[in-house]
C-alpha cells in the first residue's frame, strides 16, 4: 500500500500527517518540529523555508515572502490593499497573473508553494524513511476553482501527486468525527492566518456529509494584525507626523509587534510594547487593551458571523439543531473570537483536538482511506460556489448550484438570440452572484459550425461534470446539428502544462533532491536535537544511570558524530538508532520524558 | 458598441424599469411568467391615441438575470414603432461577429409573450 | 406503483437498486435511462420512505464512492464515478417534494402532451403582488411581516404537496386520465414560483428560531 501523506498548506504555518500504527497523528519529532512556518527567505544559495526563513523576517525584509497562501489563483485587482501591506514587491504577470520579485528574480506564487511542500514533504520522508509521492492537500472551503488548480500546480512542481484537495473544515471535521463518533449536525468555524470558512457537516454513522459551507478567502488572522498596525501607525504618527512606514524592515517590526500584541491579549487583559524603529530613529512605547483590540477586530468578527447565519439558511438548519461548534485554526484561540462563537451558537465550543493540528490530521485520515488502508467512514464532500455559463447580457446562468455533493452531472439547454448565429461562446464561470462580471471565469470554448437558424431554433445542451476530485469538465453539443465540442476546464489563473514543466525543470538545479541527501540532512538535524536533549538530562542521567551506562552513552555519541560527517543516510539511522536504545531509561524519568520520549520512538 | 455590451449594459442598468397607469385607456399591461423557474414579467405601453405609435414602455420583471436584460431591451426597442410593428418582433439584429453566449429558452420568448400580451391588452380596452 | 424487480446480471439475486447487488457486489451494467425510482430501490409514487431513501442512499455510497477505487483499475474507477452521479441525482431529486413531482409527472406524462405553462387562475399576478410586497419588505426590516409571509408560503407549499398525495393516488388508479394530470402539471408550477418567493427571503433558518 503506497502511503498518501495529509498536508494543512496553511497562510502561516504547514504540517503534514499520517496514520502510523497507533492512530493518526501529525508527523514531526515533537510540536515545534512537525510544524513549518509557511515562509521563505532567498540567499544567494536558494530558498530557506520555515523556520530559519521566518527568523529572517526583520533582517532581510525584502527577501523574505510569508502569506503567499493569499495570492494563490488571484489577480492584482483582487488582491487589492493586501499587496501595499505586504513587505515583498507583488508585480503583474502574464495571464492576470500575479508574481512575487526577489532581487532580479521573479516567482509565481505557485513556485513559492512548492518551495513550502518540499520542505514539509522532506521533512516527512526524513522521519517516515521512505519517499512520499502522493498526498491529500486541503485548501480553504470557499477557495475558488482557480485556487485549487493553482495549489494542486504547486504540489505538482515539488513532486507531489495531488490524490485529492479536501476542505480544510472537512478535513477537520473528520478528526472530529472519528475521534467523537457521535451523530448529529457539526459546524466547523475554522478562522485561519488568511482565510475564514464555516462548514456545516451532517455525521451519520460512517457517513460524513457536508452540508453546507460559506466563507471568505480574504480574512482572517492577518487582518487582526493589520488593523493593530494600523493603529499603531496612528500612535506614532500624533507624537512624529512625518513618520513613514513603507520601508520593508519598518513593516515587519510593526507586523511582528501586532503579533506578539495579539497574542499577548489572548492570556491577557492588557499588554505593554516597546520596540525600536531603527530606519526611523525612534524608539515605541505604549500599551494595548483588550478593549481596545476587541473593538478593531469586531467588524471582522461580525463578518465571519454573518457567514454563519448565511450557511444555516444554506442548510435550513435553526441553530438549536447544531449539536457541536469545532473550532479549527490559530485565530480561534484569539478570546473574544471565542467568545463571539460561543455567544452566537450558545454553546461553548469544542477544543479537544488541537486547532492547530486537527486539519492535517484529517488530511492524513483520508488519504490514508483513499490509498486503500481503510474503509471505516465516507467523507461526502459538495463543491462550495455554484458553476455555470454566460447567458446574454453579461448574466451568470447557474448550471451546478453550490453545496452540491460531488460527483455530479448536470446539463441544461440554451438558445440563440440572434438569427444565423452559426458559433456560440460557453464561458464558463464559477460564483453566487447574478452578473459574470462578479463572478470568477474558469474557462472559455467556441461551439463553431452551427447551420444558420432562426433566432430560437438551435437547442444547445451544455453539460457540467465535477467529478470527485472537484475537476470540471464542460460539454456543449448542438442537437438539431449534432456539432460537439468539449473541454476539462484549466482556469484562467492557472498555469499551463508548459510552464509547469519548465518551473519544475528551473527548479531541479537548486534542488537537493536525491533521497539520501534529503535523509542525511534531516538525520543530521535530528542528531543534533537528540545531543541537546541529552545534555539537558544529564543532571537526572547522573542519578538514574550507572557510570558505565553513561560512558556507553558518551561513547555511542561520539559514533553518531562521526557518522553525521559521512555520506550514508542509513548508517547514520542505525547509530542514532542505538543512542535511542542507550537513552531510553532516561526518558522513563519524569523530566527526561517530556524531552526524550518522542526522540526514542520517532529516530 | 459590440452586440453583447450592449446588452450587458441592460442588465448593469435597466432602462424603463417602473409602472405606468394601469387605468388609462391608453396603458397596455402584459403579465407573463416562466413557470419553469418562476419567473414573472410585467410589461406596459402607452400608445398615442391619434398616431397608435408606442410612445412609452415600462416593465418590472422578478427573475433571472437575463430576463430582466431582456425586458429592458423589449421596452427599448418597442419605443417609437407602431402597435402593429411591435407585433411582429423580430431578432433581426444585424451582427458582424456572429458567435455570442446563448440564452436561456425560456428568457429568449418571455420578452416578446409580455410585448403581445401588453398589445392585445390595449387593443381588446380600444375595440370600438 | 410497484415495478418489476430487477436481477443481478452476476449473481441474479434480486436487485435492491439498480446500480449494484449487495449479494454479490457487482456494479450493475447502466441502461441507457435509468429510473431514478429503482436506483433507489423505491416504488414508483409520490409518498416515499424518506428514512429508507436516506439509509439506502448512505448504504449504496458506501459501496460505490470513487474514494474506495483510487487504487482500482482505471475502468473500476470511471465505473464507481458513473455510479455516484447517478446516486447523487437520484437522491436529490427524489427527497425534494417539488423535484420529485416534477420527475413522477415526467415519468406518468412521457408519451402524453401537457401545456407545460398552465398555473391556477389569477396565480401569475398574486406572485407578482407577493414580488412587489417581498421587495419592500426586504427593504423595511419588518422582520414580523417577513416571518409572516415566510409561514404564509409554507402553508401554501404544504397544500400543493397535499394535492399531490391526492392526485397522484388517481392518477395510479387511471394513468390515463389526462385532466387530472394536467391538473398536476399545474399545481407544480404553482409550486415553482412559491419556491422562488421562499428562496429569496433572507436567513430562513434564524427567522424560525
Amino acid at each position: 500500500m503506497e502511503r498518501i501523506i495529509g498536508i494543512d498548506l496553511g497562510t502561516t504555518n504547514s504540517l503534514s500527517a499520517t496514520v502510523f500504527e497507533d492512530g493518526p497523528e501529525v508527523i514531526g519529532l515533537d510540536d515545534e518540529a512537525s510544524v513549518t512556518p509557511s515562509v521563505l527567505s532567498w540567499t544567494d544559495s536558494g530558498w530557506l523555508v520555515g523556520r530559519e526563513a521566518k527568523d529572517r523576517r526583520i533582517s532581510n525584509p525584502e527577501n523574505t515572502v510569508y502569506s503567499v497562501k493569499r495570492l494563490m489563483g488571484r489577480d492584482m485587482a483582487e488582491l487589492g490593499t493586501i499587496v501595499k501591506d505586504l513587505p515583498y514587491k507583488i508585480v503583474e504577470a502574464q495571464r492576470q497573473l500575479v508574481k512575487v520579485r526577489v532581487g532580479s528574480r521573479e516567482f509565481t506564487p505557485q513556485e513559492l508553494s512548492a518551495e513550502i511542500l518540499k520542505k514539509v514533504k522532506l521533512k516527512a520522508e526524513a522521519i517516515l524513511g521512505e519517499s512520499i509521492g502522493k498526498a491529500v492537500v486541503t485548501v480553504p472551503a470557499y477557495f475558488d476553482d482557480a485556487q485549487r488548480q493553482s495549489t494542486r500546480d504547486a504540489a505538482r512542481i515539488a513532486g507531489l501527486d495531488v490524490v485529492r484537495i479536501v476542505n480544510e473544515p472537512t478535513a477537520a471535521a473528520i478528526a472530529y468525527g472519528l475521534d467523537e463518533k457521535k451523530d448529529g449536525y457539526v459546524a466547523v468555524y475554522d478562522l485561519g492566518g488568511g482565510t475564514f470558512d464555516i462548514s456545516i457537516l451532517k455525521l451519520t454513522g460512517k457517513i460524513f456529509k457536508v452540508v453546507a459551507t460559506h466563507g471568505n478567502t480574504q480574512l482572517g488572522g492577518d487582518d487582526f494584525d493589520r488593523a493593530v498596525v494600523d493603529t499603531l501607525k496612528a500612535r506614532i504618527k500624533q507624537k512624529h507626523p512625518d513618520a513613514e512606514f513603507n520601508d520593508p524592515e519598518t513593516m515587519q517590526i510593526l507586523k511582528k509587534t501586532a503579533e506578539t500584541i495579539k497574542i499577548d491579549l489572548s492570556l491577557t487583559t492588557e499588554t505593554s510594547y516597546s520596540f525600536a524603529l531603527p530606519k526611523l530613529g525612534l524608539l515605541i512605547e505604549g500599551s494595548f487593551n483588550i478593549e481596545e483590540f476587541e473593538s478593531l477586530i469586531a467588524p471582522m468578527v461580525e463578518q465571519t458571523l454573518e457567514s454563519c447565519r448565511h450557511v444555516l439558511h444554506e442548510a435550513k438548519l435553526t441553530l438549536k439543531e447544531i449539536g457541536e461548534v469545532v473550532l479549527v485554526g490559530g485565530s480561534t484561540v484569539v478570546t473574544s473570537v471565542r467568545k463571539q462563537i460561543e455567544s452566537f451558537f450558545g454553546r461553548p465550543p469544542h477544543v479537544a483536538i488541537d486547532p492547530y493540528k486537527v486539519v492535517a490530521i484529517g488530511a492524513g485520515i483520508q488519504g490514508h482511506l483513499l490509498a486503500g488502508g481503510r474503509r471505516d467512514f465516507l467523507l461526502l464532500d459538495v463543491i462550495p460556489l455554484a458553476l455555470g455559463i454566460e447567458t446574454l447580457g453579461g448574466t451568470f446562468s447557474k448550471i451546478i448550484t453550490g453545496n452540491s455533493t460531488i460527483p455530479i452531472e448536470e446539463s441544461e439547454t440554451f438558445t440563440t438570440n440572434v438569427d444565423d448565429q452559426t458559433s456560440i461562446d460557453v464561458n464558463i464561470f464559477q460564483g453566487e452572484r447574478e452578473l459574470i462580471k462578479d463572478c470568477r471565469a474558469l474557462g472559455q470554448f467556441k461551439l463553431k459550425g452551427i447551420p444558420a437558424m432562426k433566432a430560437g431554433f438551435p437547442l444547445v445542451e451544455v453539460m457540467f461534470r465535477v467529478d470527485a476530485n472537484g475537476i470540471l469538465t464542460v460539454s456543449a453539443k448542438e442537437k438539431r446539428s449534432g456539432k460537439k465540442a468539449e473541454i476539462e476546464v484549466i482556469p484562467f489563473h492557472g498555469l499551463t502544462q508548459f510552464e509547469i514543466e519548465r518551473i519544475m525543470d528551473d527548479s531541479f538545479e537548486h534542488a537537493i533532491d536525491d533521497f539520501n541527501d534529503r535523509q542525511l540532512i534531516e538525520f543530521r538535524q535530528t542528531a543534533e536535537r537528540v545531543f541537546r536533549g541529552i545534555e539537558q538530562t544529564w543532571d537526572i542521567a547522573e542519578k538514574a544511570l550507572g557510570a558505565a551506562d553513561r560512558e556507553k552513552i558518551q561513547k555511542q555519541i561520539e559514533v553518531v558524530r562521526q557518522s553525521m560527517k559521512g555520506q550514508d543516510s542509513q548508517a547514520l539511522k542505525a547509530e542514532l538508532d542505538m543512542l535511542g536504545d542507550l537513552t531510553r531509561p532516561l526518558a522513563d524519568t519524569a523530566m527526561g520524558q517530556t524531552i526524550l520520549s518522542e526522540l526514542q520512538s520517532e529516530v | 458598441m459590440a452586440y453583447s455590451e450592449k446588452v450587458i449594459d441592460h442588465y448593469s442598468d435597466p432602462r424603463n424599469v417602473g409602472s405606468l397607469d394601469k387605468s388609462d385607456e391608453n396603458v397596455g399591461t402584459g403579465l407573463v411568467g416562466a413557470p419553469e423557474c418562476g419567473d414573472v414579467m410585467k410589461l406596459q405601453i402607452q400608445v398615442d391615441p391619434v398616431s397608435k405609435e408606442i410612445i412609452d414602455a415600462k416593465f418590472k420583471t422578478f427573475g433571472c438575470g437575463s430576463a430582466i436584460a431582456s425586458s429592458s431591451l423589449a421596452t427599448e426597442w418597442v419605443k417609437g414603432k407602431s402597435i402593429d410593428e411591435a407585433m411582429s418582433i423580430q431578432n433581426t439584429e444585424i451582427v458582424e461577429e456572429l458567435s455570442l453566449p446563448p440564452v436561456k429558452i425560456h428568457c429568449s420568448v418571455l420578452a416578446e409573450d409580455a410585448i403581445k400580451a401588453a398589445i392585445s391588452d390595449y387593443k381588446s380596452r380600444n375595440e370600438d | 406503483m410497484a415495478f418489476e424487480q430487477p436481477a443481478c446480471q452476476t449473481c441474479e439475486s434480486t436487485l435492491i437498486s439498480r446500480l449494484f447487488c449487495f449479494s454479490c457486489n457487482a456494479f450493475q451494467p447502466l441502461p441507457r435511462e435509468i429510473d431514478l425510482f429503482e436506483v433507489m430501490g423505491l416504488p414508483i409514487a409520490f409518498e416515499i420512505d424518506s428514512e429508507e431513501l436516506e439509509e439506502l442512499y448512505q448504504r449504496l455510497s458506501l459501496e460505490l464512492h470513487p474514494d474506495f477505487f483510487e487504487t482500482a483499475p482505471e475502468a473500476e474507477k470511471r465505473l464507481s464515478e458513473t455510479a455516484l452521479v447517478i446516486l447523487n441525482r437520484a437522491y436529490n431529486t427524489l427527497r425534494d417534494s417539488t423535484l420529485r413531482a416534477g420527475y413522477l409527472l415526467f415519468l406518468l406524462a412521457k408519451d402524453k402532451k401537457l401545456d407545460e405553462r398552465t398555473l391556477p387562475v389569477g396565480f401569475l399576478q398574486q406572485m407578482f403582488n407577493m414580488q412587489e410586497a417581498l421587495d419592500e419588505l426586504l427593504n423595511s426590516d419588518d422582520t414580523a411581516a417577513l416571518i409572516r409571509m415566510s409561514k404564509d408560503l409554507q402553508d401554501r407549499h404544504k397544500k400543493i404537496e397535499t394535492s399531490f398525495v391526492s392526485l397522484f393516488k388517481i392518477i395510479e388508479d387511471s394513468p390515463e386520465d389526462l385532466e387530472k394530470l394536467q391538473q398536476l402539471q399545474t399545481y407544480l408550477n404553482a409550486d415553482r414560483y412559491l419556491r422562488r418567493l421562499v428562496d429569496r427571503i433572507p436567513e430562513n433558518g434564524l427567522l424560525q428560531n
